[in-house]
């Protein structure tokens, strides 16, 4: 980013005296979880909306927003910037954007409380009005001290493109906005009508796009300091292991090395280059205390989930009485699912620079949890929060994965950086194996479906059992996000179906083991429209009804949902015969962070090789603030999934994962990408989600497909015809 | 894309007699045990049993493929994929060179090399090894029409100083190396030549 | 020492010879546009020219790029480059970007062989490049939209 000099600065008064409102009052427990979060369920609290806070108006005519939300690849700061200059009236090649700094008091996330935080699809939904009344109120003042220069009303000022203007006078916003920074903020603003939209929902080019295209775009692995450290860390093999003892004395000959610490984690080997710390840490010789680790295997762990089927288990919806309609369905599928841990494997691997000084300690990170990540890196370095300063950089992807509630790499780095008294700059990174074997998996998951259909195709009965480990459960926000043991996430997609499903007993199993869980991408829907969508499909076949109208019946009592689907039906020609040997089409629908998705995929299956040729997919996220961001969200999701459907697992033996690298937990390549066409529906409701449920339909719908095509039906991911292995 | 279909097809034809050509190395080398004539045209085709186990292990096998090569003990598919391309180095950005390198294996990335700047590629099309019985490879090695232009000599030659027959002594990471001692290969290869360069029927 | 020419200036490292390029790139030269993914050639987020070819730096040792010359994203440039890099701001390519360093040398590499790649052409020649945000249908598109204003 260039070096901008703000004429907009956030005061200093105001930033002492919101900081100091809220010292003492942070609590976890007002946190909302990422998973059940909806953007409808009475939308965001009110936010700060001074442009001082938001905006900086420099000398060059740019108008740099100052980015609550943390871009890892979503278009998040193309959005913000966008509702922004809606309402300003600004130009958009004079919009810019640079980061937040770590301060929950101003940056905060309005659907999560005093946490400052990008995550569960929210960031549009829950700036949507705050980040346009940042742009209305400083037009305002813009209007205010042009009307004082001019000496002419306010009402006769207007504002176009970047332009100020009344009769002969003209000004840019730069000319305009040393004044205008003094001019009181308003206490209130209105916002324009949709109709009056010059912006939003149209294409505007993403502001990283040249950053991002020139070498220039700087990510966290970026940062350098004087007289930085690299700091690599050896893990045990297997979760729950911790260091017996250690000998690092042919580490510490490699050149390069300069220090090797036993820390919580592992044994950290620090040198003065990334290579040599890499090197340096293949000769360490580590022994582990492995008496407490997980040393299973994946079928063991499968096992004992299946025993737990004959629990009760947690009740998580119990309506009407499914046993019994299922005693007088005429046809029942039945049907066990399995799901592999995954990890989330975003590109630049996890890292993260630290620097002590006396004062406290300096963070340069990309992080979705600013908030959390200060509270942490506080705790273990004896600092208060607000000692812990926070620059946010580019994040080369994360799926969820760089925003944990136990910030566990943070954490290493400050234990990694305190084990060394703070006497240079540590730079953890963490290499490819270290992030593929490092846990914080989405979780291992089996579900159990029994559902029945009348004669005449009606659902008689469903009986739902989902075993898992809860991922909220021992973090921080498990007082707000765990009811009597069961986690909303667990079960979400499932327990919240739109389907009218009139007797419907769903029940959730928890497992403990030391492998470390996290949300990824769409958390609970990653799995649950997967057993859902198939095992709608399945009824709809048993009913002898077609998949599209057997879905729009049960779903007849919402609009919103009943167009999506039939829009991607339309788009993808369905009803129209699919020609070709081992083809096949299918279609799945589902609605999670507040966001409707139908996808209807092509495929061809070649002996046990899928090939997904077309995926069509129609979407409702109510005010599409910039289609093509939107639409790059859901082809991106397509591939981003198609890799969990067609390969990825993560299986355990002895306890040891096996996979390390791109070789074995291989990302969708460009051959396999299939031809994607996005729709959306027009719409003016309030924005919703669209990082994530682009994710959910994915593989019900290619699975569909596969069932169609074959007519083998597989129950469970990756959609290989061979079972998981481990 | 039907061609990326058809390249599966060839990939799952390598993948499928990949096992096979296992089993049968297994045997060949485990076959030997009895006392055998050391001269002539018998001790030709006694060392060309030896010289096959060794051209049949992953480290030759791997890359003397039709279109692409193997990796590893395991003989997977190269990832990532790669494809002969016109000149047997690849295709636009997907070229032998743009990894391996001249100097030798690369220990930190894992990705082997050997015999100088942009030698790494796969073997000629003549030179298909993969699936081929005892006597056809036998055959198809001494055919200078598909070897190069190579007679006894040259072979000799290039079976003891050619740098990427070395590199199956020399492998680099977990790869297993040729099971024979270079030496003790050289001079199978120099008793076949001498017994005429005999092959299985 | 060992001295490298990289974008077209001579600098002389004090490194092992067997150190991946990758590294001398980004902690030696301070060249950080030159990504790490894997560190094993599954990704391509490391790709930079050598001698104008597309190569990944964490697999090519500093040894074996002496004496040739390395291009990095930094400083690539010409009419095939130019047009690569304004058809992927053109079309909004990127998502996280994290990946695109490396998309982009390999794409340069590719439509310098292949000013009319088809699409098998950009499935085999941009394989080795992931992009985890899954950009890959715009990649395709920015390939061809580059070839088509490269004429």
């Amino acid at each position: 980013m260039p070096m901008i000099t703000p004429a907009f600065k956030p005061s200093r008064r105001d930033f002492l005296r919101e900081a100091a409102a809220t010292i003492g009052v942070f609590t976890l427990g007002t946190f909302i979880p990422f998973g059940p979060a909806r953007a409808e369920g009475g939308g965001p609290a009110p936010g700060p909306f001074d442009p001082n806070i938001f905006l900086q108006i420099s000398p060059d005519n740019t108008v740099t927003l100052i980015s609550k939300h943390f871009e890892m690849g979503q278009g998040v700061t193309t959005g913000l910037a966008t509702l922004v200059a809606e309402e300003l009236d600004a130009d958009w090649s004079q919009m810019r954007f640079v980061f937040a700094p770590a301060n929950a008091a101003l940056y905060n996330n309005l659907l999560f409380g005093p946490v400052q935080a990008t995550g569960g699809s929210t960031s549009t939904a829950e700036a949507f009005t705050q980040m346009r009344q940042v742009g209305a109120a400083a037009r305002a003042m813009l209007v205010s001290a042009a009307a004082a220069k001019w000496g002419v009303p306010a009402s006769e000022i207007a504002i176009s493109q970047g332009v100020v203007s009344q009769g002969a006078n003209r000004a840019t916003l730069a000319e305009l906005a040393e004044a205008a920074m003094r001019m009181p903020v308003p206490q209130k603003v209105s916002l324009k009508e949709p109709k009056a939209w010059k912006l939003i929902g149209t294409h505007v080019p993403r502001l990283d796009s040249v950053a991002k295209t020139t070498g220039a775009a700087v990510f966290a692995l970026d940062v350098r300091r004087p007289g930085m450290l690299t700091a690599v860390v050896r893990h045990p093999d297997v979760f729950g292991a911790t260091v017996a003892s250690f000998d690092a004395t042919d580490a510490r000959k490699v050149d390069g090395v300069v220090d090797v610490q036993q820390l919580p984690t592992g044994v950290a080997v620090y040198a003065t280059n990334t290579w040599a710390a890499i090197e340096g840490r293949k000769v360490l010789r580590v022994s582990w205390d492995t008496s407490k680790a997980e040393t299973r295997s994946t079928a063991q762990i499968f096992d004992e989930y299946r025993d737990l089927l004959a629990q009760p288990g947690l009740q998580a919806v119990k309506r009407g009485d499914a046993s019994a309609a299922l005693a007088r369905a005429a046809k029942i599928v039945e049907a066990e699912f399995t799901f592999p841990y995954l990890a989330h494997a975003p590109m630049e691997p996890l890292n993260c620079t630290m620097e002590l000084s006396a004062n406290g300690a300096e963070i340069w990170s990309g992080c979705q949890l600013q908030t959390i990540d200060q509270f942490v890196a506080a705790q273990i370095l004896g600092l208060k929060p607000e000692q812990v300063k926070i620059n946010t950089f580019f994040g080369g992807g994360s799926f969820g994965r760089r925003g944990n509630p136990v910030a566990d790499w943070v954490a290493e780095l400050a234990f990694a950086a305190k084990a060394i008294g703070g006497r240079a700059p540590v730079h953890l990174v963490w290499t490819r194996e270290d992030d593929i074997k490092g846990g914080f998996y989405r979780p291992m998951v089996l579900h159990r479906v029994r559902a029945g259909v009348t004669a005449d195709g009606a659902i008689s009965g469903w009986q739902h059992q989902l075993v898992s480990k809860s991922i909220f459960t021992g973090t921080p926000f498990e007082s707000s996000s765990v009811k009597e043991g069961l986690d909303a996430s667990s079960v979400e997609g499932v327990s919240d179906t739109d389907y009218a499903i009139p007797d419907f007993d769903v029940r959730q199993h928890n497992v403990t083991t030391p492998l470390p869980v996290l949300w990824w991408r769409s958390v609970g829907n990653s799995h649950t429209a997967f057993a859902m969508e198939t095992a709608i499909d399945e009824l709809a076949a048993l009913a002898g009804k077609d998949p599209v109208a057997f879905r729009t019946a049960l779903l007849a009592h919402d609009p919103r949902d009943v167009a999506v689907i039939r829009l991607a039906a339309e788009k993808s020609g369905w009803g129209s015969p699919i020609a070709g040997a081992g083809r096949g089409r299918g279609i799945a629908f589902h609605h999670s962070f507040g966001t409707r998705i139908a996808m209807v995929a092509d495929v061809t299956v070649h002996g046990t090789t899928i090939q997904v040729e077309r995926m069509v997919a129609a979407a409702d996220v109510g005010v599409p603030v910039n289609p093509d961001v939107i639409a790059a969200q859901i082809e991106g999701a397509i591939g981003f999934a198609l890799s969990m459907v067609l390969r990825n697992q993560i299986t355990l033996r002895g306890g040891v994962v096996q996979q390390g690298n791109f070789d074995d937990y291989e990302p969708t390549r460009m051959r396999e990408m299939p031809k994607v066409e996005v729709h959306i529906v027009p719409s003016t409701e309030p924005p919703s989600g669209i990082g994530e449920p682009g994710v959910p339909p994915v593989a019900p719908a290619i699975g569909n497909a596969v069932a169609a095509a074959t007519g083998t039906r597989l129950h469970g991911l990756p959609l290989g015809f061979a079972t998981l292995s481990g | 894309m039907t061609g990326w279909i058809s390249l599966c097809r060839s990939i799952a034809k390598a993948g499928l007699s990949a096992g096979a050509v296992l089993l049968a190395t297994w045997l060949t080398l485990h076959a030997q045990q009895g006392t055998i004539d050391r001269s002539g045209a018998p001790a030709a085709l006694a060392a060309w049993d030896h010289i096959a186990g060794v051209l049949q292990h992953p480290r030759c096998l791997n890359c003397h493929q039709e279109n692409v090569p193997l990796q590893g003990d395991m003989r997977r598919v190269h990832i990532p994929l790669v494809v002969r391309g016109p000149d047997n180095h690849g295709v636009g950005a997907m070229r032998c060179g743009n990894c391996h390198n001249g100097s030798g294996n690369n220990e930190t990335s894992g990705t082997p090399g050997a015999g100088g700047p942009g030698l790494w590629q796969l073997a000629p099309s003549s030179m298909l090894w993969q699936g081929l019985s005892s006597g056809d490879l036998c055959r198809m090695l001494k055919d200078t029409a598909r070897n190069g232009g190579r007679d006894g000599a040259k072979l000799i030659e290039h079976m003891e100083s050619e740098p990427l027959v070395l590199w199956g002594w020399n492998p680099g990471g977990d790869r297993t190396p040729v099971p024979m001692p270079h030496d003790e290969f050289v001079n199978e290869v120099k008793t076949w030549v001498a017994g005429g360069m005999t092959c299985p029927s | 020492m060992v001295s490298l020419n990289v974008n077209g200036r001579i600098v002389d490292l004090d490194v092992n010879p067997r150190m991946p390029l990758l590294w001398a790139l980004r902690d030696f030269v301070g060249l950080t546009g030159t990504k790490f993914g894997c560190g094993r050639a599954l990704c391509g987020a490391c790709t930079v020219h050598i001698d104008g070819q597309a190569a990944r730096a964490c697999s090519i040792m500093v040894g074996d790029a002496v004496g040739k010359t390395i291009t990095t994203i930094e400083a690539v440039s010409g009419p095939v480059a130019d047009a690569v890099r304004a058809a992927w701001q053109k079309l909004d390519v990127v998502q996280c970007g994290y990946c695109q360093s490396g998309q982009i040398m390999s794409a340069i590499t590719l439509l310098t062989g292949n000013r009319k790649p088809n699409d098998e052409d950009i499935d085999l020649g941009m394989e080795g490049n992931i992009c985890r945000c899954g950009t890959y249908q715009r990649i395709r598109a920015a390939i061809h939209e580059a070839a088509s204003t490269l004429g």
